[in-house]
């Protein structure tokens, strides 16, 4: 018996494809299994294929681009996945191992051994897909317009995204690892987290608004969404949070608020002086003509609110305007009431602001001030000083009047003519309740206010 | 401090003369591919070699996705080299995806690149109507599959050790220990950008004389390209290498060095 171990001879019963290619890239010699698998007649060789031919054309670009650098300059690779291709268009997958043969660094010819791996191939494409959709997911979180935490069951963050950072100011690396509790909840709040977390780890999802800080100190209106993460074993790993800013929803609401608390107000006003034009109208007038000078006198009133509301204009005349708000009690005769000053355009919401002013100042004159009374005065005058910033100065004075005494409590009349012009127009304003009549007075650079 | 463009894509500098030469590596690859070809120059120029961004001693960390989403990226990123080394009429020679970015940085900037030779280049891999680019649009799909497959981590030549590593520690280290290595994700976009673009009016709009090299049997330059090419260049000459495959400065090297000295060769003077 021979114990020597002989050399290879025939390498066709090697259960692996074997191939060589000349330094053109051309087949020179193939093994049966190779031929088997390609499904090329034995009987019939061609000798003219290249390597490239017997790849599809994404492996043929991957093959030039990358592995043949790699043979010319390395010398070898190995364990590389491509996709050969048979005749008939059908493909199978394989590993590649090759080797260059290099005399003088030039290579001759290259040396390959095939492995057919159609079934790891698939668990490979499974990966790769397995690998797209985390990075779809990936990129979904990152590109999300709310914050996203996630943490730990500690509490400890794992996660932070560009929206987190832009929210609250912190970058990921500076807070992963820390606890999204001490960084980001109030310790107010704290307790009560305590106390829900249990239900939260038992699936209900804390939904609420709130105010969280912001790196700089700023407060942060906030909506918040706080759940447990599972998971595929729907163990409880831990928690994600994601935030919305809602600064610009509270503004609107702020907004809102303020308004339906102005309408509210204007209306009482509009009762008011409807009452004190109908008692006015009924000391000279009766039945029919009662009837008649009241509608138009509501009537010139209604086109009043509409200047205020509308005025349709992008400037309006500041004598036009105050003499507007004044219609609506026409008994209150010229020499009840001086109104003087030099041409003025307002641009449309300071118009509408001074209107307002001037309205709510009316409407206390003729309730309890210089207009319920027909000895009463008053003058409303507005001056331009200043050259290098001019400024506008109107001023009420109410004379004649019952005795005036400081209001007890200050109401939404009072930001009328006091907060809500000056935080319109940069202006001052200040109220004097002199006993013998009331002294508004209000001022404001120019340039804000054509 | 900023880094240079130089540092950041570790720009080498060798060879003298008047005239500065330099070499874009194609994809795939880095400037090593120019080994055989670029020290043959160094004689009679001043030879320039750099890695793209992404690639070999690059400074990877500077990749941004946004700004290399086209080759406008690696084109502005030419002219910035060229610039810091205060040259003009320079003689650029970009290979396969990069003599599209040569091309790019010609037509911006006529005053920095006085010549262009382009080493199997192609202005449009993809098949359309009227073009025949050679691939079909699911073909060049097909290779971010073979990238991401190789990459996933079995292939132990093509993939770096990096992968996966969240924050990327001393990637730029790792990759410069092989040749041809990248970050998976870098080598990804980078063929989309490669392989998915359109160039062809890029290469119209050459003005700068051109020299374009072409092989027999390079899979990624059908017969149909270079009949493109010869009836599209403004001012340039195509030369059939008696060569064959897609990197002739790697297999054929003397005959690509002799190509591009005959078509720098001055004029005889009368």
């Amino acid at each position: 018996m021979n114990s020597e171990i002989r050399s290879l001879s025939d390498l066709d019963l090697w259960p692996g494809g074997l191939l060589v290619i000349d330094s053109g890239g051309l087949i020179t010699k193939t093994n049966a299994t190779l031929r088997d698998w390609l499904k090329q007649d034995d009987n019939n060789p061609d000798t003219s294929t290249r390597l490239v031919d017997i790849l599809t054309p994404a492996s043929r670009i991957f093959f030039e681009t990358h592995l043949r650098p790699i043979l010319v300059f390395e010398g070898e690779f190995s364990e590389v996945s491509l996709e050969l291709v048979r005749r008939d268009g059908s493909r199978f997958g394989v590993y590649v191992n090759g080797r260059a043969v290099r005399p003088d660094g030039q290579m001759t010819e290259a040396y390959f051994c095939i492995f057919k791996n159609e079934q790891r191939q698939s668990f490979e494409r499974e990966l790769v897909q397995r690998r797209r959709e985390s990075d779809e997911f990936r990129i979904l979180v990152e590109s999300s317009p709310h914050a996203i935490v996630s943490s730990d069951k500690s509490f400890k963050i794992h996660a932070w995204n560009p929206a987190a950072e832009q929210l609250f100011g912190y970058s990921k690396e500076e807070v992963l690892g820390r606890r999204f509790d001490h960084l980001l909840v109030p310790p107010e709040e704290l307790d009560e987290l305590k106390t829900k977390v249990p239900d939260v780890i038992a699936g209900e999802v804390l939904r609420s608004e709130s105010v969280r800080l912001h790196r700089d100190g700023r407060a942060l209106h906030v909506e918040r969404s706080f759940a447990a993460i599972r998971d595929e074993n729907q163990s409880h790993t831990g928690f994600v949070t994601m935030y919305s800013d809602i600064a610009q929803r509270k503004e609107s609401e702020d907004r809102i608020k303020t308004l339906l608390h102005e309408i509210n107000h204007r209306s009482k006003n509009l009762l008011t002086i409807v009452e004190v034009i109908a008692r006015q109208t009924a000391r000279r007038y009766q039945g029919d003509a009662f009837l008649a000078t009241f509608s138009n006198r509501l009537r010139s009133l209604a086109s009043n609110q509409d200047i205020l509301l509308n005025s349709g204009s992008i400037h309006v005349d500041l004598d036009a305007l105050a003499r507007a708000q004044l219609t609506h009690l026409v008994d209150v005769s010229d020499a009840q009431v001086n109104i003087a000053g030099p041409t003025v355009h307002l641009n449309e919401s300071v118009s509408q602001a001074v209107g307002m002013a001037i309205f709510e100042l009316v409407t206390n004159a003729a309730k309890y001030g210089a207009l319920s009374q027909e000895s009463g005065k008053v003058d409303l005058t507005w001056e331009i000083t200043g050259d290098d910033t001019p400024t506008l100065k109107i001023c009420w004075l109410e004379s004649g009047g019952p005795a005036v005494s400081p209001p007890t409590r200050t109401g939404f009349g009072s930001q009328v003519t006091g907060l809500l012009l000056e935080s319109t127009t940069s202006g001052e304003t200040h109220h004097d309740f002199a006993a013998e009549g009331l002294r508004w007075s209000f001022s404001a650079p120019m340039d804000q206010m054509t | 401090m900023e880094m240079s463009k130089i540092e950041r894509c570790a720009v080498k500098v060798t060879g003298t003369g008047e005239t500065a030469l330099v070499f874009l590596h194609g994809y795939g690859c880095d400037s090593s591919m120019w080994r055989k070809v670029a020290p043959a120059f160094e004689s009679r120029f001043k030879v320039i070699t750099y890695d793209l961004m992404g690639y070999g001693q690059s400074a990877i960390e500077h990749y941004d996705r946004a700004r290399y989403s086209t080759l406008d990226g690696h084109a502005e990123d030419l002219i910035d080299i060229l610039d810091e080394l205060d040259l003009s009429d320079v003689i650029a020679v970009g290979h396969s995806v990069s003599a599209m970015t040569v091309a790019l940085a010609a037509n911006r900037r006529p005053d920095l690149i006085a010549k262009t030779v382009m080493i199997c280049p192609s202005p449009s891999y993809m098949n359309d109507e009227a073009y025949t680019g050679g691939f079909e649009e699911s073909d060049l799909l097909g290779l971010l599959d073979i990238l991401e497959v190789n990459y996933l981590g079995w292939a132990a030549d093509m993939a770096p050790a990096i992968m996966g590593a969240p924050d990327r520690p001393g990637l730029g280290d790792k990759l410069t220990e092989s040749f041809c290595q990248t970050d998976p994700d870098i080598a990804k976009h980078f063929a989309r950008v490669t392989f998915l673009s359109d160039h062809r009016e890029d290469v119209k709009k050459i003005a700068q004389p051109t020299l374009v090299l072409q092989c027999r049997d390079d899979i990624l330059v059908p017969d149909t390209v270079r009949a493109w090419f010869d009836a599209n260049l403004q001012r340039g000459e195509q030369v059939l290498l008696d060569a064959t495959g897609h990197c002739p400065h790697m297999s054929f090297p003397e005959q690509t060095i002799a190509a591009i000295s005959a078509f720098l060769k001055p004029a005889p003077l009368r």
